[in-house]
């Protein structure tokens, strides 16, 4: 692996900060056993991804690291909007997941000009990905990126970030180390117990891994065997993230909330080149 | 202005009241968050960032809290027309948000005559709490009820450099409600300038809202509340109410005439311009205001004076004066 290229490593529970976190570290240099040691170079770049309540908990947060990441497993309106200014000037994004307490939240929280992302599972709810698909289209005041819509349409072009990019998992570039020490490539890998090695490990013997083998050829596999991916339009955007875990996962949800997106814009296309 | 009609609860029944008709058979009682944050888009595209909150009373929406603190975030300016009959819980939520600034709340106060006392007592905890915060608005419909109990409200709660907002009680058109009889308004017009003279001293200021007429006013008074820096407006300014359910009309008093449900997305100039249209042609096939001599009164001409609220002219025929007013 060439050492000059930029590592992202998400370490989950980092001991450098005495709460519960992962702290995503770029870095030019991967090693590993230094990084869990707290010993970071002045060009390494912290960010933290920490639940609100930690947040709210730690007012000092901020002049430890270079950004945060909001994990709203479950809040509600009022903490939020009381919290809105301290959450604009340190709060890099929120990520939702469906489970939130106050459903609403995806469209306030950008509405009050806090980027969201939306964590990819599959038990939303239709009526939440269409509110905020339409609040994405739609909204004439919206300036802040609500992932995954905003990054699909340069990929349209074939350009920006797809997926993998966005959820932290670009094979090669993007490590997660567990509590145990642990080295795979994001948190869901890590639920499925597959691990490239321990941190101990060399780094540069890790793609020679059966397990780094297997993510690496997924996207070939997934598309020759699967003809729901094969014949999926938004394919060059997802390139199999939603079922590479769980080849069965349904991702219905989602392909009919991107192709709204697509065609919404095609037709903003068609209009300004007076293509009706 | 734009303004939002969070509730058709009131824990008020003022005759005169031109709000609770309007917000009477929409879908919910409340209006959802989602609309709120719809409505703020609106606003915040426009250079104007301005709203008013209204009901019903609007602090008896359960989130009326939060809907404040979100305008607030969004840098929209509020003005919050309340009557400040609150619960302790309300008001201990609002004293979270002293100090925020970018809001301010409108009381209405009624005579004493129509109010209870346990009312006037919850209003003045509510003034006195905010003090610095709260201007008082007046409802003029009954020529013969003083408004003397004005200054009293103001010096007992503590209220200085404070607005006055002086409205007429208007006919709603196809409704029953009480309102001010045209020929009435000259004596009502002497009632507010004894008012705005025995609150100057307070530096508290009157300000007109739509609907006078110029000509209720005789010159000494005109020039009398000029002295006293009394905002007049004699003018029809086009407001843009949004109420529950995605529906949106220009002016309470014909709210059944000017009614349309809009787009969540739809820009809010187009939505006022669809009104504003709507409005014209009523005002074209009705009159040119509420007297024959205002055809060709300069004043008008040069828009000066709107003469009148012309509600009363869609209404004529229809309607039913204040009982009290008549006798």
């Amino acid at each position: 692996m060439e050492d000059r290229s930029k590592f992202s490593i998400t370490v989950e529970d980092f001991s450098l900060f005495p709460v519960p976190n992962w702290a995503r570290i770029e870095t030019y240099h991967l090693d590993f056993r230094k990084l869990l040691r707290g010993n970071l170079s002045p060009d390494d770049t912290v960010s933290l991804t920490v639940p609100l309540g930690v947040f709210l908990a730690n007012p000092d947060l901020p002049q430890r690291c270079n950004n945060i990441v909001l994990r709203t497993d479950d809040t509600n309106l009022s903490i939020v909007l009381e919290n809105t200014r301290r959450f604009r000037s340190t709060i890099s994004h929120c990520t939702l997941s469906p489970n939130q307490t106050d459903s609403s939240l995806m469209v306030i929280l950008p509405s009050l000009g806090i980027p969201i992302t939306l964590l990819p599972y599959e038990d939303w709810r239709q009526d939440d990905i269409d509110t905020i698909s339409d609040y994405f289209l739609f909204s004439p005041s919206l300036n802040v990126r609500i992932e995954p819509f905003f990054s699909l349409v340069p990929s349209m072009n074939g350009d920006g970030l797809n997926m993998w990019d966005i959820f932290q998992e670009r094979l090669g570039n993007t490590f997660y180390i567990d509590v145990r020490n642990r080295v795979t490539l994001s948190e869901r890998w890590a639920k499925e117990n597959v691990f490239f090695g321990e941190a101990r490990d060399d780094p540069n013997r890790m793609p020679g891994t059966q397990e780094w083998r297997q993510i690496e050829d997924l996207h070939a596999d997934l598309f020759s065997a699967l003809t729901e991916c094969s014949t999926c339009q938004h394919y060059h955007f997802c390139h199999g993230f939603f079922k590479a875990v769980n080849r069965q996962r349904d991702c219905t949800l989602w392909r009919s909330a991107f192709s709204k997106v697509v065609e919404t814009y095609l037709s903003y296309n068609q209009r300004t080149a007076g293509i009706e | 202005m734009p303004n939002i009609v969070l509730t058709s609860f009131c824990n008020r029944s003022c005759e005169y009241c031109f709000a609770m008709e309007a917000s009477k058979g929409s879908d919910g009682q409340y209006i959802d968050f989602q609309e709120i944050v719809n409505i703020a888009d609106k606003i915040c595209a426009t250079p104007n960032k301005f709203v008013g909150l209204l009901g019903g009373e609007p602090t008896l929406h359960p989130q009326f809290h939060e809907i404040l603190m979100y305008m607030i975030e969004r840098g929209i300016f509020v003005s919050v027309f309340t009557n400040g009959i609150c619960s302790d819980s309300v008001l201990n939520k609002l004293e979270r948000l002293r100090g925020r600034g970018g809001f301010k709340y409108i009381v209405n106060s009624n005579p004493p005559s129509i109010e209870s006392e346990q009312n006037q007592v919850r209003q003045d905890i509510f003034l006195r709490r905010f003090a610095t915060l709260c201007d008082i608005s007046v409802n003029v419909f009954n020529p013969d009820i003083s408004l003397d109990y004005v200054r009293d409200v103001a010096q007992r709660n503590g209220l200085k450099n404070a607005k006055i907002r002086v409205g007429i009680a208007q006919p709603i058109v196809g409704e029953s409600n009480s309102y001010l009889p045209l020929e009435s308004y000259p004596r009502a017009a002497a009632n507010i300038v004894q008012m705005a003279e025995s609150v100057w001293d307070r530096n508290i200021t009157v300000h007109f809202d739509c609907g006078f007429p110029l000509c209720a006013f005789t010159d000494e008074q005109l020039g009398k509340l000029t002295r006293m820096k009394a905002g007049l407006r004699f003018f029809c300014d086009m407001a843009l109410d949004f109420g529950q359910g995605l529906n949106a009309w220009s002016c309470f008093p014909m709210f059944k005439q000017c009614y349309t449900s809009y787009d969540m997305y739809e820009p809010m100039d187009q939505l006022a311009g669809r009104l504003k249209e709507r409005i014209l042609f009523l005002r074209g096939q009705q009159t040119f205001g509420l007297y024959s001599e205002c055809r060709d009164c300069v004043y008008r001409k040069n828009e000066v004076c709107a003469g009148g609220c012309f509600s009363h002219a869609i209404n004529k025929g229809r309607d039913k004066p204040s009982s009290s007013a008549v006798s």
